[in-house]
């Protein structure tokens, strides 16, 4: 039912969102193929801090595997949860995600080809940038072929669903041509974190910066867009400047998530949806739940991805969709479909 | 400050125009009303006014500013639009809703102040919802929904105020209430234009009348004047007996045509 009222004010729930994450992070860096005590893991952290850092295998455990793999999880789950709720409110459908803008896919596309054909000639470290010019391409396309038709958000839906069609065939040609480098292929589609460094976490935390800077300002924007295009430019918006923005933003975020981590489904599309039935559709609450919700909701599963069969790791892709479609089905059954989250 | 459409043709196909050649002014103190057939361009005409779309040639005067050259905020501080129809699906309360009415008023980071709170309670009791605030919009009914968003054009406290067909979905004793506040609104100095199909109450509250037929303006007059028989009947295609008692009541009716089955 829309509408019930919150029994928490965004503020607490904020609060609470931010507490948990810390709290997580922290438990996150304890376990693992090795249990590290809690005293070890902060004296670690803080001697690093200090300039010190200890050169024994626990410190690079905590160091150089687990605590850039943890800031990683936190930057891709909070730009997938922003990417999510800018791609919501562009189309005014609680449905949808960077997936169905193509931008997912268009990034994949990008990162397979890359990993095939140039991988091994100028090093894999070229994928990323492969995997993100690619979705960008992508979305421009989609962009332009959308623009076309009359109502901005409905032909950017269908232009999205078809391109994201054909790059999934290209992505599916791609496998099937590779030959003994199948598993490898299809290992980094499923999603994961597990080659994060500190090189990864440079990359992601400034993009994912830069998407929160970018969606603060036009928050109350974003509440008008909810009405309508025509309503909110009657009301004062810069509609077409509005839908731009929020495209690159989710193009941007989306394809840099992707080309560090391979395509991790549900998290863009089920932290807004969540956040909006517990606070309400205010974007000026929802858009730093959704980073913090989104940073919270991968470190939980990458967490479970790395020690639920220890010493062997599930694709957190898997994890993050095997949970996420129930959830989400959930969802829909209780609110019915089509309606907005309110 | 007027609002004036100078010989403005657009279409959204240019090579066919939907209107032609229209020139009308929206004159603050008086309400202005635009009657026409489905159709015939009213609702396009409105979107022109506040340089939601483009004329293809003519211009639309703020004042002495071309609208084309203002923001879509500077336009909403000046000029508030009732839309034909609103979403439903929209995830706010109607108190909510009306805050919107304040966007354009907001600086960058958008904070709400106390005097928007009191902007917006004070128009939600203006059109009687001040007891639906805290309901979703989503749960009102049609005749409500569309109190709360001329409540929510009201909100935006701008000297124009353009109506479309906005008594619609109200029945008689509303849609009696609001012509008696856009009269209320005029005599605040607004400058108000609505487009209606009503013949039966809104004359009693116009100043001007409009009458747009197949893009062109095809009269503009005094109520009286404008909407007679057969002036209507060259714009609508149908006959219709209007009938004046001294300016203060008005009957139309449909003149029965032969094929018309009895009831």
């Amino acid at each position: 039912m829309a509408h019930e009222t919150h029994p928490l004010s965004p503020r607490q729930i904020l609060l609470i969102l931010g507490a948990a994450t810390l709290l997580v992070a922290f438990g996150a860096l304890m376990v693992g193929g090795a249990a590290i005590p809690l005293k070890e893991v902060v004296r670690q952290c803080w001697q690093s801090l200090c300039g010190h850092a200890a050169d024994d295998a626990t410190g690079r455990i905590v160091l150089t595997t687990r605590l850039p793999r943890i800031i990683l999880a936190i930057a891709v789950g909070a730009g997938m949860g922003l990417a999510g709720l800018a791609a919501q409110t562009l189309f005014r459908n609680p449905l949808a995600s960077p997936y169905v803008m193509g931008v997912s896919s268009g990034a994949a596309v990008g990162a397979v080809f890359g990993m095939l054909l140039v991988g091994k000639a100028i090093g894999f470290a070229a994928v990323p940038v492969f995997s993100v010019a690619s979705g960008l391409v992508v979305t421009a396309a989609v962009f332009l072929l959308a623009r076309r038709g009359g109502h901005f958000g409905q032909s950017l839906l269908l232009a999205g669903i078809a391109v994201s069609a054909f790059c999934s065939a290209l992505t599916a040609a791609a496998l099937y041509l590779a030959g003994e480098r199948l598993q490898t292929l299809v290992f980094w589609l499923m999603g994961g974190l597990w080659q994060a460094t500190w090189r990864d976490v440079l990359v992601m935390a400034p993009a994912t910066a830069a998407c929160f800077t970018a969606l603060v300002f036009p928050a109350p924007a974003m509440d008008v867009a909810l009405v309508g295009e025509r309503s909110a430019r009657d009301l004062g918006v810069n509609v077409r400047r509005l839908q731009n923005g929020l495209l690159i933003l989710v193009a941007a975020a989306a394809s840099v998530a992707v080309s560090l981590t391979g395509v991790i489904g549900f998290v863009g599309l089920i932290v807004p949806h969540v956040l909006r039935m517990a606070m309400g559709a205010g974007h000026r609450g929802l858009v730093p739940a959704c980073a913090i919700g989104g940073a919270l909701l991968l470190l939980v599963a990458d967490t479970l991805a790395r020690t639920v069969a220890a010493p062997a790791e599930v694709p957190v892709g898997i994890l993050t969709a095997l949970v996420g479609a129930p959830v989400f089905l959930w969802l829909l059954q209780r609110r019915g479909v089509g309606r907005p989250a309110a | 400050m007027n609002l004036r459409a100078e010989n403005i043709t657009f279409g959204y196909d240019p090579r066919e125009p939907v209107l032609r050649n229209v020139t009308l002014e929206v004159v603050p103190g008086r309400v202005t009303a635009l009657f026409g057939p489905n159709g015939c361009g009213k609702s396009t005409l409105l979107r022109c006014l506040n340089g939601s779309l483009r004329p293809q040639s003519g211009s639309v005067m703020l004042g002495d500013r071309p609208v084309v050259f203002m923001t879509p905020r500077e336009i909403a501080c000046q000029i508030a639009v009732v839309p034909q129809d609103t979403p439903h699906d929209v995830p706010f309360t109607a108190a909510q809703m009306v805050m919107l009415g304040r966007y354009a008023r907001w600086d960058a980071w958008g904070q709400e102040s106390p005097e928007d709170t009191e902007i917006v309670q004070a128009c939600l009791r203006r059109m009687n919802v001040a007891d639906l605030a805290d309901r979703p919009f989503s749960h009102l009914s049609g005749g409500e929904r569309q109190r709360v968003v001329i409540a929510r054009a009201l909100a935006q406290e701008g000297r124009g105020l353009l109506l479309d067909e906005p008594a619609l979905h109200l029945d008689i004793a509303h849609q009696l209430e609001l012509y008696r506040l856009v009269r209320t609104l005029a005599a605040e100095g607004l400058a108000v234009l609505i487009v209606c199909h009503d013949l039966l109450l809104a004359p009693l509250f116009l100043d001007t009348v409009v009458l747009l037929a197949h893009g062109r303006i095809i009269a503009t007059g005094r109520a009286t004047e404008v909407l007679a028989p057969d002036r209507i009947a060259a714009a609508f295609g149908t006959r219709v007996r209007v009938a004046w008692a001294d300016g203060t009541s008005v009957h139309a009716a449909l003149e029965r045509d032969e094929q018309d089955p009895l009831p």
